[in-house]
């Protein structure tokens, strides 16, 4: 390994010494030409980065570029209301396996900015368990114009990879129409409030708690909430409405239009009716059901009592637990099994 | 260096009695030690002998500001001899460690300190308790990890790189970001190159992972806030998040045996853990840091959960799918 080129002092011609040698024999005029041992050159390491960042050189073929990283770009997992999500990693070596978001319509931006500015605040929360909860968000990466491939020009995302998080409530409800087994409804149930605690804590509501907001982790007992781009202030204005979930809107939610932690509450209790195979607007749910965890599904789906009481999401997390200990005893390892 | 044999029962009897010592017991240096001054350092090597035909050099580069002391402190009273189990039980052959104290060039007065690799466990002690815990540090949120890294890229040369193509490893322990750069000014004072221009960290980096395989090592989930972010941009998945210090030892021991395959995966890397006593929480609490290197090396045969049941690779086949 050559680190630089020298003139030879006597003819001009280039010398190349080995690394580290403290002297080099020019090949043309056989000069002995001593090199200074505390020399060192910042090309080395500049054109080390220039290789180092090029995925040509990490044998990758194809990749996106988003500001001044690039990325491999894998399969798409998904074409949620604003963007298009792939997998991808990082076109380098020690690579970042991320999500990539491309935003689809250029109107959709001031969204698509809000849930990006959001999730970096969230990051930033120092409220109770925010090491832990901070984790279990979207993590931001990156973020810019793609400069190239089929997206080239759409405004883009990277958000932290979580392996194992694939299947959305909408999956599960279509793979079981007739609902999921009611002891895997409440570990679903308890992830979700207390995500929701920690973003009503860090004065965050998430403002739409949707089946397709929603990953079941692949065979163990995780829920992760994405799609922060209604999320907003406590108080603050319901920036957008998923038409195709109307039903799991509760209707004063839709009337005010006011994001309020009441609402992300009556919403998880909809989703969870939903993949209990129940009805979603009326927090009905089968007969199969445990009729003490039915009608606290039903009722919170409802709304009664959630505001008046100032019932919170770690109150009804806490009470979830004993109507699910009431129902089916001490709590068991039961992971949602997916084909 | 590198000559000797390793002894786990010598180690275990250096330890013994360490653990209820002040940390200035069992650290005694008041100031940088001389054989650990970098200045002048031509090269640090980790070379095969006839004891050690497959040297593997692997670096331990320990941030010793004031809040992240204890990390030396349980290497030196307990740990480093379960490292070294691990590794053995998992078969890496020749294991060469070169301990280095970071600290910050701007502040403190040793922000260098590097040891020589060893073999055998009193010369890994030596250079681990010779090491100066200044506990200074900047109070900037930056320390100077770059210089330590520079070091690394300059002034290290390992037998497993030059004669085998194999990287050595590196574990640097931290909780605050490096610096942007790295002034020519600074590695002149501290190792004497004269630098014909500043350096950036991006740069530094890409030059050490010619040679090495870089991870950086968080030691609690509180700490993350302030730097992973910056370490991810730098080596993406080799940022370990541990969830308290004391994992150190398994999750970088874990760490090289999932990079070498030498465990099929977190199950298997499980089951060595178990088998070197690791307790219980302290093995899930691991094997949860270790997760997602896992993922991205494709090596992941279930959930990370003691006690639950192994999904016989149906994750990994998920993942991969994912990934095509």
């Amino acid at each position: 390994m050559t680190e630089r080129v020298l003139k030879c002092p006597q003819c001009n011609a280039p010398i190349a010494p080995a690394r580290l040698a403290r002297s080099a024999v020019c090949s043309f005029c056989g000069a002995t030409v001593q090199v200074d041992p505390t020399a060192v050159s910042a090309a080395r390491f500049r054109e080390a980065f220039q290789a180092w960042n090029q995925p040509s050189h990490h044998g990758y073929t194809a990749w996106w570029t988003l500001g001044d990283s690039h990325w491999a770009p894998g399969q798409l997992l998904a074409r949620g209301e604003l963007s298009t999500v792939y997998v991808a990693q990082r076109a380098r070596w020690p690579t970042e396996r991320v999500l990539l978001k491309v935003l689809r319509d250029p109107d959709d931006a001031p969204l698509f900015d809000h849930e990006w500015d959001l999730l970096e605040e969230l990051q930033r929360s120092t409220s109770a368990g925010a090491a832990t909860f901070t984790t279990r968000l979207p993590q931001p990466v990156a973020r810019g114009v793609l400069r190239d491939g089929p997206h080239a020009g759409s405004r883009a995302m990277a958000l932290r990879w979580h392996a194992g998080f694939v299947h959305t409530f909408e999956a599960v409800r279509n793979v079981y129409p007739g609902g999921v087994d009611p002891r895997v409804s409440v570990w679903m149930w308890r992830r979700i409030l207390e995500t929701l605690s920690f973003l009503h804590s860090s004065g965050v509501v998430h403002g739409a708690v949707l089946p397709q907001h929603l990953l079941v982790e692949h065979g163990e007992h995780g829920v992760r909430l994405v799609g922060f781009s209604c999320a907003g202030r406590a108080g603050g204005h319901l920036r957008g409405v998923c038409t195709r979930f109307k039903d799991f809107y509760p209707a004063n939610f839709l009337r005010s239009e006011t994001l309020t932690p009441a609402a992300d509450l009556k919403m998880s209790a909809r989703c969870i009716a939903a993949v209990l195979g129940g009805d979603p607007s009326r927090g009905s749910v089968p007969g199969s059901v445990p009729g003490p965890l039915a009608a606290l599904i039903r009722r919170v789906a409802a709304g009664d009592g959630v505001e008046e009481t100032g019932e919170d999401a770690w109150t009804l997390r806490e009470r979830v637990g004993e109507v699910g200990h009431a129902a089916f005893g001490r709590p068991s390892f039961n992971p949602l099994v997916m084909p | 260096m590198g000559h000797g044999n390793y002894s786990s029962e010598a180690h275990e009897a250096l330890l013994r009695g360490r653990a209820q010592l002040p940390t200035q017991q069992v650290f005694q240096q008041k100031s940088c030690h001389p054989l650990m001054n970098p200045k002048g350092v031509r090269l640090r090597e980790s070379r095969d002998s006839a004891e050690h035909p497959n040297s593997l050099g692997v670096v331990f580069a320990l941030d010793v500001t004031g809040s992240m002391g204890t990390i030396p402190k349980l290497l030196a009273t307990q740990l480093l001899p379960k490292f070294m189990k691990v590794l053995t039980d998992c078969r890496v052959p020749d294991p060469q460690l070169l301990f280095m104290a970071v600290g910050d060039a701007t502040s403190d007065n040793a922000p260098l300190q590097v040891g020589q690799f060893e073999s055998t466990a009193e010369l890994m002690d030596q250079w681990l308790t010779w090491s100066f815990l200044e506990g200074g540090g900047g109070g900037t949120g930056h320390e100077t990890y770059e210089l330590g890294l520079y070091f690394l890229a300059q002034h290290t040369e390992m037998d497993c790189w030059v004669k085998r193509k194999k990287k050595g490893y590196l574990f640097m322990t931290g909780d605050e970001l490096p610096y942007p750069s790295l002034s020519k000014h600074i590695v002149d004072g501290i190792i004497g190159d004269r630098l014909d221009d500043d350096l950036k960290t991006e740069e530094i980096v890409a030059e050490l992972q010619k040679t090495f395989v870089p991870f950086f090592v968080i030691p609690d989930l509180e700490r993350r806030n302030k730097c992973e972010r910056r370490w991810r941009d730098l080596l993406g998945d080799h940022v370990l998040c541990m969830e308290s210090p004391q994992d150190i030892c398994f999750v970088t021991a874990g760490a090289i045996c999932l990079y070498e395959g030498l465990v099929k995966d977190v199950d298997g890397l499980g089951r060595v853990l178990r088998e070197a006593n690791v307790p219980g929480d302290r093995l899930t609490a691991t094997l949860r840091a270790l997760t997602p290197l896992a993922e991205a090396l494709g090596r992941t045969g279930g959930p990370a959960l003691s006690g639950a049941p192994s999904e016989g690779g149906g994750l990994q086949k998920l993942i991969r799918s994912v990934f095509k």
